[in-house]
C-alpha cells in the first residue's frame, strides 16, 4: 500500500496493464472521490451512481489492453470515462439510446479519445487547483454557467438545449463557446 | 479547415455539444488537415476534465468497494483467456521438426500459469471465505503442476512456498490443534462409554 502511494497515475496505470489488483486498488482509492462526485452530479440516484463507478473499474480491468497511455494523462481520461459512462446510463435510463451496448460500442462511445499532444496531468495536480477553478467558473455569467451545466452534465445536446430555454440553437453554441473560452483564460492566465 | 473554426468546433465536443454535422466536419478535419490544432484539442480535454473539481465531493459507501473487487474476481476467467492468448502470440515460432515437443511446452505453459494469473486477478479485498476457498484451490493445483512443470519449477515453487507460509501454515496448525482435541474427546467418550457397558453388564448380573 505505501509503495502504491508513491506511484504516479501513469505508474499505476502501467501495472495495471500487467493485470495487478493491487495498482487497481490504488487507482480505485485515489479516483473514488471525484468519479463518484461527478458521477452523482449526472445520476442523483445513489445506488445507480454506484453502480456506474463500479462498471468504471469494470470497463478499466476489461480494456486495458486496447488502451493507450503514452501520453501519460490518466487524470482527464479517467473523469471523461466517467462522464461518458454516466451520461450513457442516464440517455439509456429515458430510452434516448437504444443502440445495444456492445463491446464495439463501449470502445467507440464511452472509451475517451484524447488528443495524440495533450498534456499530461495528474490528479493531485488539479486537486491543488481547485480554488481557481471554481473561481474561473464563478466569474462566468449565470447564462453561461447555466448552458455549461445542461451540456455537460445533463447531457443535452444543442437542440435540446435552445429548445430548453426558448433560444437559438446559434446563441446556445455561442455561448458555450464564449464560457468555455473564457474559462481557458482564467485558468490558463492564473497558471 | 481554418484553425478558428477548427477551435470553435472542438470547444464544443469537450463538452459534448456537438451536433451531428459539426461532429462529421471535426471528424473529417481530423482525419484529413495536417495542421489540426491537436494541442489545443489536449488543452480544452483537460480543461473540461476539470470542471467536476469544483463540485463539493460525495463518498460512495465503503462496501462499494468489496463489490467492485468481487466483479473484478468473477472477471478472473476471461483476463485468463486473454493473457494465454497474448502469451501464446509471443511465443517463438514452432519448427515442424520440434512440433510434438512444443505442443506438450505449450499444454505446460498454459497449465502452469493458471495458478499465478488467479493470484495477480484475484481482488485484495474479496471475502474471506472466497479468499480462503481460492488460495487451498490454487495450492492444490500449483503443488500438482509443480511436479510436471520442470522448466517453470522454480517459480512455480517460490510462489506456492509463499502461499503456503502465508496462509497454509496458520490453517494447518488450527488444524493439527483441533485433531488433538477431538482425538481427547474421542478418547474421553470411549472410556465413558466402557465405564457405562460395564455398569449395565454389573447391573445385569445383580
Amino acid at each position: 500500500m505505501t509503495e502504491g502511494k508513491s506511484l504516479t497515475d501513469a505508474e499505476l496505470m502501467l501495472r495495471i496493464a500487467g493485470y495487478d489488483s493491487k495498482a487497481l486498488e490504488q487507482l480505485y482509492d485515489r479516483y473514488t472521490p471525484l468519479l463518484y462526485t461527478l458521477i452523482r452530479r449526472i445520476i442523483p440516484d445513489k445506488e445507480t451512481a454506484e453502480e456506474v463507478l463500479s462498471e468504471i473499474f469494470v470497463i478499466i480491468w476489461r480494456q486495458i489492453d486496447q488502451i493507450n497511455f503514452t501520453n501519460g494523462n490518466v487524470y482527464t481520461w479517467m473523469v471523461t470515462l466517467a462522464r461518458n459512462k454516466a451520461i450513457d446510463v442516464k440517455n439509456r435510463t429515458a430510452e434516448k439510446v437504444t443502440e445495444e451496448y456492445s463491446e464495439e460500442y463501449e470502445k467507440n462511445r464511452i472509451l475517451p479519445k484524447l488528443s495524440p499532444e495533450i498534456e499530461p496531468v495528474e490528479l493531485e495536480t488539479v486537486l491543488g487547483m481547485k480554488e481557481k477553478i471554481e473561481g474561473a467558473i464563478k466569474s462566468l455569467t449565470d447564462a453561461q454557467r447555466y448552458v455549461m451545466e445542461l451540456s455537460y452534465y445533463e447531457g443535452l445536446d444543442e437542440s435540446v438545449i435552445a429548445e430548453k430555454l426558448k433560444i437559438p440553437s446559434s446563441t446556445v453554441k455561442s455561448k458555450l463557446q464564449v464560457a468555455i473560452g473564457n474559462l481557458m483564460k482564467k485558468i490558463s492566465k492564473t497558471n | 479547415m481554418e484553425k478558428k473554426k477548427a477551435i470553435d468546433l472542438i470547444k464544443l465536443e469537450v463538452l459534448d455539444c456537438l451536433n451531428n454535422g459539426d461532429a462529421e466536419t471535426l471528424r473529417l478535419s481530423k482525419q484529413v488537415d495536417s495542421d489540426f490544432p491537436w494541442k489545443e484539442l489536449g488543452e480544452y480535454q483537460n480543461l473540461a476534465a476539470f470542471l467536476s473539481v469544483a463540485l463539493p465531493l460525495e463518498f460512495p459507501v465503503s462496501e462499494l468497494k468489496d463489490k467492485v473487487a468481487l466483479k473484478l474476481y468473477n472477471m478472473r476467467d476471461e483476463i485468463k483467456a486473454k493473457l494465454d492468448a497474448k502469451k501464446k502470440l509471443e511465443e517463438p515460432p514452432v519448427l515442424v521438426e520440434e512440433e510434438e515437443i512444443i505442443v506438450d511446452e505449450e499444454i505446460t505453459i498454459d497449465e502452469i500459469n493458471v495458478p499465478v494469473v488467479e493470484e495477480e486477478i484475484a481482488p485484495v479485498a474479496v471475502a474471506g471465505r472466497i479468499e480462503q476457498k481460492r488460495i487451498a484451490e490454487d495450492v492444490s493445483i500449483k503443488t500438482e503442476l509443480r511436479n510436471k512443470a520442470a522448466f517453470d519449477k522454480e517459480l512455480v515453487e517460490k510462489t506456492v512456498k509463499e502461499y503456503i507460509k502465508s496462509h497454509i501454515e496458520p490453517e494447518l496448525k488450527l488444524i493439527k490443534v483441533n485433531i488433538k482435541r477431538n482425538l481427547i474427546i474421542s478418547l474421553a467418550l470411549f472410556a465413558i462409554s466402557l465405564i457405562l457397558i460395564v455398569i449395565l453388564f454389573v447391573m445385569g448380573l445383580t
